[in-house]
């Protein structure tokens, strides 16, 4: 068994399935858990295992019950369970005194690691940060192709014709957004591999771009001339177009019409028309001869002629139109993608997606060993969960390991559900669970290498059962679509989704179709209804989870909530920046960075009142010369007299002493202190002024979010995106009307490109059904259009697939004519179903089930949690703010009075040569110690060469006196600045030197000779008696004088 | 100090007896930190302080090292210095900026190699030889298997790109070892390891003057094998004793790590003091906190310290332990400490402080000059983050904003060194600028700057902080310039590279009494020191203990081979610095972060695992889990706005009225804002709160409005003629020379400067733009030009309570063609038209009114109303948007003239709008859709969404 996949479902115990077989391995051979790779794609996800593996390995170990005993008594018939759980305490212990080797990590962190372990190899900085703000390096990138131009004249011709290209279109002048919207792509890996291999040079690019100009103009100029021809024609024979058959509004040469204006199409009965397939006039036309007249005179040629020209030349001309539409951004792609270099190495950052693309160029299969020596672990086995969302590099750079594993034959085990994925975006490739690995794998492949996890442990009944019938029909119908070419895709990928309902009876689903304009608020309305109806089923509102599509629609749905009073967390309310304290900071630091204009001034008094619940405004009403100051408005003194002072701050001090100052801790709660947390983290990033922190927070700090523990009673509003992995207990679907298909302008990159532009390799297209049809670039759409539909489908798949209890869908009723969103598919399906049909004014619904209240839980694990929490005490509260500004209450050391001693002022010089002298020969034993000391105080930099050369011609002189000259040749024990203990306190001469019972010491001095002096060392002296030495001498040494003089016994 | 348990130093205080006293001082006591030593002194004299005595020599092993020695371990910035020479000239092409990095890490590998005494030549050969090693040692079997595995892979044919990478990296680093050792010998330079192996030898050798008469060695752990050779040797010799400080249950425990090395020792000097503290006798009450993020976990440490401290602890008890070093600022800033002394063994961040900053920002400056004609030009833009630095606005407050305003007013990207000399007239500051630009002169500069700074701070008595950064900056600068100075030929970029490695982890140090208040510390700051209660923050994996890093030459198999340590004998000396520290406390705290925000995982210490299994049982010990959360207060702010007219408001917008002073109208614009927003026309045209432009660097949107307009004004100058087009074609062959003109006037251009980055695409953008215009009106000819930015038209509406308001507002363009008066609004964005096919007049205008969208068509309909009180021409407008040029000039109406009825209608429309602006009643509020509010500057203060970050 040693590949064994398991495709799962939706709730089918995916993780615990894994915990299983981890714990199966180790019990095996408790030592293994060293060497075991488990691979997961988040955090939250690697904690939730590990956290699992412990808990389960600490249950069995410890005899308590558990539900892994009975599947691993299964798994392994060698062992009983006296042995199981004495494996599990082993490997326990293990664990938790080696717990560097349990490694469940996510992929990247892995990946991650393997890069730094070979940044040497690799050319790569060795202290590089993980940049995750690519849009910021975008927008300094694009900055700095601008910045360079002079230098690139092609580059400058290139923009400036990309400017007057978007003129020409009446588009925006201002290139900027284009280059960035199109510059995304570069942090994503297809673009990667797309681009590999050598660039088309930018002249070459250019000439092309002239050459397809010239096709599409030649095109277009062919049609405006056969179209004036046949109207001067028509005009001639005095026939109007509405003459022709089909009459004013559809008259059959109204086509002629169009090409003049710039409207290249042919409709069919145009087509057929000339093809004689249909008459140009209706039999009873008065003007039958006319028209007939004008045919024969050339029209019908003309007509002819276009036609043929149409069916020889469209094809090339929709080419060309779509790839003129985005040649020009595509051109800078190559130079954005060199200055992205260079930020790299400027800022010494790696950004997020470098990792996979540059361990992808490197590795190789025979690799596996190399990689296990660098890092110092030898995996055996390995598991990777979510695989659906590993991305083709990914895969590419697991492969080896992969590979190495099963060739010694070790296990591999690998989890994932294609129905949940729905991060092809950021790169993850379904393919891959699909097909691909079977490819790779094929010599691994035994026909019990798939398994399917068919249990649904997470929802009810009614909601399981909906499922099953739904995802029957649904991936064919969506394989119906008018855009969708490929219907096995869709029918491989929900291949064995049906779930047996492990959860329990109940359950409810309820789908509604809402009728007419005003849907959207119908929707809203009956969602309150539904919310609070439930909430008297004992529901509560943190049992409940609104799911959406698009961010877009959180607003309708919050502004209905706010009505009904009904508490709600959704992103939006947990931005950051949407807190009054967190504001009136960045406020003031923008005030501080920039110095005010009025309106910044404005906003802060305003903010300044708001923070004190004082909402008047005189501040507004002010003319320019009555403007209210801050002073005014009462701010502190201590910010406006102090601003030069607090700039002087690194930034997180600088934050602290405003809060400090203006004392906002009523009003602080985990907003602030999230922000806090950002800005430590930032300036630990090395964001340490106002404005390069501020540069930051615009382009990504005003997107965070805060998180909150717990919601506690509040409804949670989240994007199906962000549900993946979630579940509750309610879950309401307002608006499940999302379209199949991306809308209008959105990109796919392809490099199905035909052999006469093979070279541009891999390129943008707009995806549009009208363009590119006919176009070479047809099976790229239908490609894509396919990976689209299944994204929808996989979507709606996740979104369905959370609820444990119940389940709200609110769509649109359709309109026939479309059939580009989801309800299209959804309606006949659920109709069929055999739910309960309950027609109302604007709405028809269907229910199945029937509505119930809360069940009190009844399965293992919710009790279990429920236990957990009652261990432990509640949560308590932290409040953070701070609480004193530090840097003046704690001492620095008082170091800088020493600063002397780094200058080279002749006067700063007088005054510390004897210090220096002092302090050099505090580190000297006998004469032959001084250039060592001096070396080193020279490279420790307090001290010059220069300095160090004077200090020692100054020793010199010292040791010109006969006394010197004896004390440091090396016939005394010799102590510098040993501490004497004497009547309970510390005696600490600078030099004490004995022979026998004669006791010497000295003591160093700069200049001026002091009576105080003298009786420090007498001090020193007594203490010296004190110890037992009867011979005791002292001295003072002047050093700025080079003089000597004893000093008395007292 | 602790009651019920002795310190660990107090233990070997115990020892000394009175008699021992005299002889102390020809002893030598070594602790694993200095710190220790310290803390040893302090309990020798809290013991025996009633008598005089000499203390004895009390040393960290390093200083014991040096001493033992008579050499000096150098800095290491040297060392690499010294090693990058050996480097760069094997490799010319090498930088030293990457060498830095992975210099440090070869250093430290060769460091290893020495205190290891492990023979480099074998570990650098081995792969190599690989076959010979295989026979001559005999290695068990384990390192026989890495053995193999290391055969494998350099005998591999084929090898990789990667493997030979790794080879020749490998080859290379031990072909350095040998002579670079060699080198820092003959300059008297050390790295510590070549003294312990030289103490090593040295010790082993029979003849050594020993400096003392006895050695201790106290508290140590893990060993090198030359600290293994130096301690054997003496204990050998009968001149030390050892001192061990451990459990007995954790040495008696193979599966606990924290005993791993002392149970070798145990075996290998069984004489040695073993400390027991039989901690598990001891009760304790040990809580484990799962706490939100950092700055929370900074309250908890503070609060739980401060808890203890009013439970009746000493201070001096108590330690706050920081496994993460970036939580000092946030918990200095958290703890009350006007209260509670406070004892800091950390340091401020050097990189943190604003003096880096300021010179980071200078750096920047010069490393971006550019030269051109012989004169060096700054980008405003990267002068910016140094006119901005505190540190510059110490001679000159004001210099930002002045500086601001004079790049403003002359729409200023680039600056000229002559220029910025003299602006910048505050001589400290000109200084900066009037050097030589090389390191040389630039090293000079920052530290003649910085020297007056401090002397300015000093005179003033103001910043003992900053003046402290300012020295230890400088201090570190001037090491660094001793070898930058050599090196003349390092780019100023490179110069900046080092500089910011170079300073990365320099800390300044705070200092205290080191005994005296709570005690804050790294954690292996707490080597050997027992607190009674302690308090850990960021016990988290991946920080307790550190991450496990990978940060060697030498791969993991070989350096087991080789007996180097790898990260498993590192996880393992941090288990024993923990569980010592834990010993003897009694009261213990462990916080950590248990959400997956910024760099933590969420994950508790594997050591708050291990000490719950082994303690959690105990009766002597409660255990306590607890989480928390952050305060949350769920008040809704309430961010309406409402300007109610009161007598005041109602003067500021008498501006308007006739006769009073200011002499303003009502432009088109202002009525625009009024229908968009009543708000926003409030702010903007009643309050008149006005937005400060940032610099602008490059031309904007506002630039190519306005040059636009200007230069079609000028070449439209002549009134009143018939324009032909031939006219137009002579236009059309000034256009650049025009344009040119007007960006000099408008100050766009400097004389004798060219346009540079971006902006020479928009010039480019602009001369298209007008062409395309005059192409249009090329069509159009001939029409005789009537007006160009036309002003002196009025309309008056008299208004109760206000009197008479005036509007009015400057035309771009009126032209006649055929006897129709036509006014041409330009806009620069994009305008919207009406869509609706006919509409009736009501419509039309009501669109206008009710739509802001519809706004370009609004303007020019007030135009046309103020036109038609003076002209009796039929009218038409239209709007020239620059962003619809190939649709040429649009016509509202679709071109039809506008007639009497139509504008009579909207004369009144008008007028009820101006009196609704001018009601009493009706208060200036906000606007209900926020999709208005996407562009205005006031969104901020209405808390509406906004695409800019405020
Ligand atoms: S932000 Fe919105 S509401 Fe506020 S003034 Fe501007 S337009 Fe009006």
């Amino acid at each position: 068994m040693a590949l064994t996949i398991y495709k799962s479902s939706a709730g089918s115990g995916k993780t615990f399935t894994l915990v299983k077989e981890y714990l199966r391995l180790v019990l095996l051979n408790p030592q293994d858990f060293s060497r075991i790779l488990a691979i997961t794609f988040t955090n939250k996800a690697t904690e939730e295992m590990k956290h699992r593996i412990l808990e389960a390995l600490l249950q069995l170990g410890q005899g308590e019950k558990s539900d892994y005993l009975a599947l691993l008594a299964t798994d392994l018939p060698q062992f009983n369970e006296q042995k199981i759980r004495a494996q599990a305490e082993k490997a326990y212990d293990l664990i938790i005194h080696n717990y560097s080797r349990f490694e469940v990590v996510t992929i990247d962190s892995f990946f991650s690691k393997v890069l730094k372990s070979f940044a040497r190899e690799l050319n790569l900085p060795l202290t590089y940060e993980v940049e995750m703000n690519t849009k910021m390096a975008l927008k300094a990138s694009i900055e700095e192709l601008y910045r360079d131009i002079e230098s690139h004249p092609e580059i400058k011709q290139w923009l400036t014709k990309f400017s007057f290209h978007q003129l020409e279109e009446d588009k925006s002048w201002n290139v900027d957004k284009n280059i960035q919207q199109l510059g995304e792509n570069l942090f994503k890996e297809l673009f990667e591999k797309g681009l590999e291999g050598d660039s088309l040079a930018m002249n070459d690019l250019y000439e092309l771009l002239n050459q397809l100009k010239k096709q599409k103009a030649n095109y277009e100029n062919t049609f405006i001339r056969l179209g004036r021809k046949a109207l001067s024609l028509i005009d001639q024979h005095e026939v109007a177009l509405a003459d022709f058959s089909g009459g004013a509004m559809r008259s059959v040469a109204n086509t002629f019409q169009k090409w003049t204006q710039k409207n290249f199409e042919l409709t069919n009965t145009f087509v057929s028309t000339t093809r004689g397939e249909k008459s140009w006039y209706a039999q009873k036309s008065p003007k039958k001869d006319a028209i007939q007249g004008v045919l024969d005179a050339g029209l019908l040629d003309t007509a002819q002629e276009a036609l043929a020209f149409y069916e020889s030349n469209e094809p090339e001309y929709l080419d060309a139109k779509a790839l003129l539409k985005n040649m020009y951004g595509y051109g800078l792609l190559e130079h954005l993608h060199g200055e992205l270099k260079k930020y790299r190495d400027k800022h010494n950052v790696m950004l997020i997606s470098d990792t996979n693309s540059i361990l992808r160029k490197v590795l190789n299969q025979a690799d596996a060993p190399i990689i296990f020596e660098k890092i110092g672990s030898h995996y055996k086995h390995l598991m990777i969960d979510e695989f659906q969302d590993t991305s083709d590099f990914q895969w590419q750079n697991l492969l080896p390991l992969v590979e190495n594993s099963l060739a010694e034959g070790n296990e591999v085990l690998i989890v994932g559900d294609v129905k949940q994925s729905i991060y092809r975006f950021r790169g993850g490739n379904l393919n891959l669970l699909l097909r691909q690995i079977q490819e790779d794998l094929a010599v691994y492949y035994t026909p019990e290498t798939e398994r399917i996890l068919a249990d649904n442990y997470r929802s009810l009944q009614q909601i399981v059962d909906f499922n099953n019938k739904l995802f029957e029909k649904l991936p064919s119908a969506m394989a119906q679509h008018e855009s969708v070419m490929d219907a096995t895709f869709f029918e491989q990928a929900y291949k064995g989704h049906t779930q047996t309902i492990k959860k329990g009876e109940g359950g409810y689903v309820s789908v509604g179709f809402y009728e007419n304009e005003e849907y959207q608020e119908n929707i809203v309305r009956d969602l309150v209804v539904a919310m609070k109806a439930n909430k008297d089923l004992d529901y509560v509102y943190s049992d409940m989870l609104i799911l959406v599509n698009q961010k877009k629609h959180v607003l309708p749905i919050t502004q209905g909530l706010l009505e009904a009073d009904i508490p709600f967390v959704s992103d939006e309310s947990l931005k950051l920046k949407s807190n009054l304290p967190v504001q009136f900071v960045l406020l003031l630091l923008r005030y501080l960075d920039r110095n005010a204009d009025e309106v910044l001034v404005l906003e802060l008094i305003v903010q300044f009142q708001r923070l004190q619940a004082n909402s008047l405004l005189q501040a507004a009403y002010t003319d320019k010369n009555s403007r209210m100051t801050l002073k005014d408005a009462g701010f502190p003194a201590a910010f406006i007299d102090k601003q030069h002072e607090l700039k002087q701050q690194a930034l997180f001090d600088l934050v602290c002493e405003l809060l400090l100052i203006f004392q906002l801790e009523e009003e602080a709660d985990l907003y602030l202190q999230q922000f806090l947390d950002i800005v430590l983290e930032q300036s630990q990033k090395g964001k340490n002024s106002i404005a390069s922190f501020l540069e930051w927070w615009e382009s990504e700090g005003s997107d965070k979010n805060v998180s909150i523990a717990s919601n506690d009673g509040a409804v949670q509003i989240l994007t199906i995106h962000k549900s993946k992995g979630l579940e509750a207990p309610l879950v309401f679907i307002p608006f499940a009307d999302w379209s199949i298909q991306p809308s209008g302008n959105s990109e796919f990159w392809t490099t199905q490109l035909p052999e006469r532009f093979k070279k541009l390799r891999f390129y943008p297209l707009t995806f549009s059904k009208n363009a590119l049809i006919n176009s070479s670039f047809e099976d790229a759409f239908y490609q894509e259009s396919a990976e689209n539909a299944m994204d929808t489908l996989n979507k709606t798949y996740v979104a369905f697939t959370r609820p444990k209890h119940k389940l709200f869908v609110f769509s649109k009723a359709f309109d026939q004519n479309t059939s580009k969103s989801i309800q299209h598919l959804l309606r006949p399906i659920v109709e069929q179903m055999g739910g309960k049909e309950v027609a109302h004014s604007d709405h028809v619904s269907f229910t199945f089930g029937e509505d119930h209240p809360k069940p009190t839980e009844t399965d293992v694990e919710d009790n279990e949690m429920e236990v957990k929490d009652k261990e432990m005490e509640k949560n308590s509260v932290l409040k953070v703010y701070p609480k004193v500004s530090f840097l003046n209450q704690l001492h620095i050391r008082n170091d800088s009075n020493r600063f002397f001693m780094l200058q080279e002022t002749s006067q700063a010089k007088a005054i510390i040569l004897g210090n220096q002298i002092h302090d050099v020969l505090s580190g000297v034993v006998i004469q032959e110690d001084v250039p060592m000391v001096l070396q080193q105080r020279i490279q420790s930099g307090e001290m010059s060469k220069l300095t160090a050369q004077k200090v020692q011609e100054r020793i010199h002189r010292l040791f010109e006196q006969p006394e010197m000259l004896q004390w440091f040749s090396g016939g005394y024990e010799v102590f510098n600045e040993r501490i004497l203990w004497h009547e309970g306190s510390k005696h600490k001469p600078d030099r004490l030197m004995f022979k026998d019972k004669e006791a010497v010491v000295i003591d160093y001095k700069k200049d001026k000779e002091d009576e105080a002096h003298k009786l420090q060392v007498q001090r020193y002296m007594r203490a010296l008696k004190a110890l037992g030495y009867t011979n005791i001498r002292g001295y003072l040494i002047y050093v700025e004088h080079a003089m000597l003089k004893e000093v008395n016994y007292a | 100090m602790l009651e019920t348990t002795c310190t660990f130093h107090q233990l070997i205080v115990d020892r000394l007896t009175t008699a021992d006293l005299p002889d102390l001082k020809k002893q030598c006591f070594v602790f694993p930190t200095k710190r220790g030593g310290l803390f040893f002194q302090r309990a020798l004299l809290q013991k025996h302080g009633q008598h005089d005595f000499m203390l004895p020599t009390i040393f960290s092993i390093e200083e014991f090292v040096q001493h033992m020695t008579g050499r000096h371990i150098t800095d290491e910035l040297t060392l690499l210095f010294v090693l990058y020479e050996m480097y760069s000239a094997r490799d010319k092409s090498l930088a030293f900026d990457t060498f830095y990095a992975w210099g440090k890490i070869i250093l430290k590998d060769y460091d290893e190699i020495d205190r290891y005494l492990a023979d480099a030549k074998q570990i650098y050969d081995s792969l190599q030889n690989i076959k010979e090693i295989d026979h001559v040692f005999g290695y068990n079997d384990e390192f026989r298997e890495i053995i193999a595995r290391y055969r494998t892979l350099t005998e591999k044919q084929e090898k990789t790109k990667l493997l030979t990478e790794f080879l020749e990296i490998w080859k290379q680093v031990g072909l350095v070892y040998g002579p670079y050792k060699e080198k820092l010998l003959k300059q008297e330079k050390a790295y510590g390891g070549m003294l312990y192996r030289s103490l090593a030898e040295l010790l082993t050798q029979d003849h050594f003057e020993h400096p003392f008469a006895h050695y201790h060695f106290c508290g140590f752990n893990a060993l090198s094998k030359s600290e293994e050779v130096i301690f054997d040797a003496l204990v050998k010799g009968k001149r030390a004793t050892l001192y061990w400080d451990i459990d007995q249950h954790v040495l008696d425990d193979p599966k606990e790590e924290a005993g791993d090395f002392i149970r070798e020792y145990r075996a290998k000097w069984p004489n040695a003091i073993f400390f027991d503290a039989d901690s598990l006798k001891i009760s304790k009450t040990i809580n484990v906190h799962g706490v939100p993020q950092n700055m929370a976990q900074g309250v908890l440490a503070a609060e739980r310290a401060l808890d203890y401290l009013n439970q009746g602890a000493e201070p001096e008890e108590t330690a706050i332990v920081l496994a993460d070093e970036k939580m000092l600022i946030p918990l200095l800033y958290l703890m009350p400490m006007s209260e509670h002394k406070l004892n800091v063994t950390m340091g401020y961040p050097m990189r943190s402080t604003v003096v880096f900053d300021f010179v980071m920002s200078y750096l920047d400056l010069w490393s971006k000059v550019t030269e051109r004609d012989g004169e060096s030009i700054f980008h405003v833009y990267d002068l910016r983050p140094f006119l901005s630095n505190a540190y510059t606005s110490v001679f000159f407050p004001a210099v930002y904003q002045s500086m601001n305003e004079l790049f403003k007013s002359e729409h200023r990207s680039r600056v000229q060194l002559s220029e910025l000399k003299e602006w910048l007239n505050v001589q400290a500051l000109s200084a900066l600028f009037d050097i030589k630009q090389d390191w040389g002169g630039i090293y000079q500069a920052i530290n003649t700057y910085l020297t007056s700074v401090f002397y300015h701070f000093k005179e003033k008595e103001e910043h003992p902080a900053d003046r402290e950064f300012i020295y230890f900056f400088l201090k570190s600068l001037n090491q660094l310039n001793d070898y930058l100075g050599h090196h003349p030929d390092l780019s100023l970029k490179l110069v900046k590279k080092i500089i910011q490695e170079h300073f990365r982890s320099i800390k300044i140090p705070f200092e205290g009494e080191p005994v005296e208040g709570i005690q804050v510390m790294g954690f292996l700051e707490t080597r050997t020191l027992d607190f009674k209660n302690v308090i850990v923050v960021s016990a988290n994996e991946g920080k307790l203990p550190a991450a496990r890093k990978t940060n060697s030459y030498i791969p993991f198999g070989l350096r087991k081979v080789f007996g180097l340590p790898t990260f498993e004998e590192q996880d393992a000396i941090y288990a024993y610095h923990f569980k010592r520290l834990l010993q003897r406390a009694e009261h213990i705290d462990l916080i950590y972060d248990h959400t997956s925000m910024g760099d933590s995982k969420g994950e508790e210490s594997r050591f708050i695992l291990q000490l719950k299994r082994q303690l959690q049982h105990l009766s002597q010990v409660a255990w306590q889990e607890k989480t928390y959360e952050s305060h949350y207060n769920p008040n809704q702010l309430d961010a309406t706005i409402t300007i109610p007219k009161t007598e005041k408001v109602m003067q500021l917008m008498g501006k308007y009225v006739e006769g009073n002073a200011g002499n303003k109208f009502l432009s088109p614009t202002s009525l625009t804002n009024y229908i968009t927003c009543p708000l926003k026309f409030y702010l903007k045209n009643v309050a008149g709160f006005y937005e400060q432009d940032e610099i602008d660097e490059d031309m904007d949107a506002r630039h190519i409005g306005l040059v636009v307009h200007k230069v079609l004004e000028n070449l439209y100058q002549r009134l009143n003629e018939e324009v032909t087009e031939a006219d137009i074609t002579h236009f059309q062959k000034r256009v650049k020379k025009v344009l040119n003109e007007v960006m000099m006037a408008q100050r766009i251009i400097q004389p004798n400067q060219k346009l540079t980055g971006r902006d020479l695409v928009t010039e480019q953008i602009m001369e298209q733009m007008i062409q395309k215009v005059l192409q249009n009106d090329k069509k159009d000819t001939p029409f005789i030009i009537r007006g160009i930015e036309a002003d002196d038209y009025e309309h008056h509406f008299q208004i109760p309570y206000a009197g008479k308001v005036r509007l009015g507002g400057s035309i771009d363009r009126m032209d006649e063609k055929d006897g129709v008066m036509r006014i041409i609004d330009y806009k620069t964005g994009k305008a919207e038209f009406l869509t609706t096919k006919n509409p009736t007049d009501e419509e039309f205008i009501d669109k206008h009114f009710e739509d802001p969208k519809y706004k370009s068509g609004f303007q020019g309909l007030v135009y046309a109303l103020l036109v038609s009180n003076t002209l009796n021409n039929p009218l038409k407008v239209g709007i020239t948007s620059m962003r619809n040029l190939s649709q040429g000039t649009k016509w509202l109406k679709d071109g039809a003239n506008l007639d009497q009825a139509l504008l009579s209608e909207f004369e009144s429309r008008l007028e009820v709008l101006v009196r609704e602006i001018y009601d009493p009643e009706i208060p200036f509020t906000q606007t209900a859709d926020e999709e208005r509010c996407k562009y205005c500057k006031f969104a901020g203060l209405c808390q509406r969404s906004n695409d800019s970050a405020f």
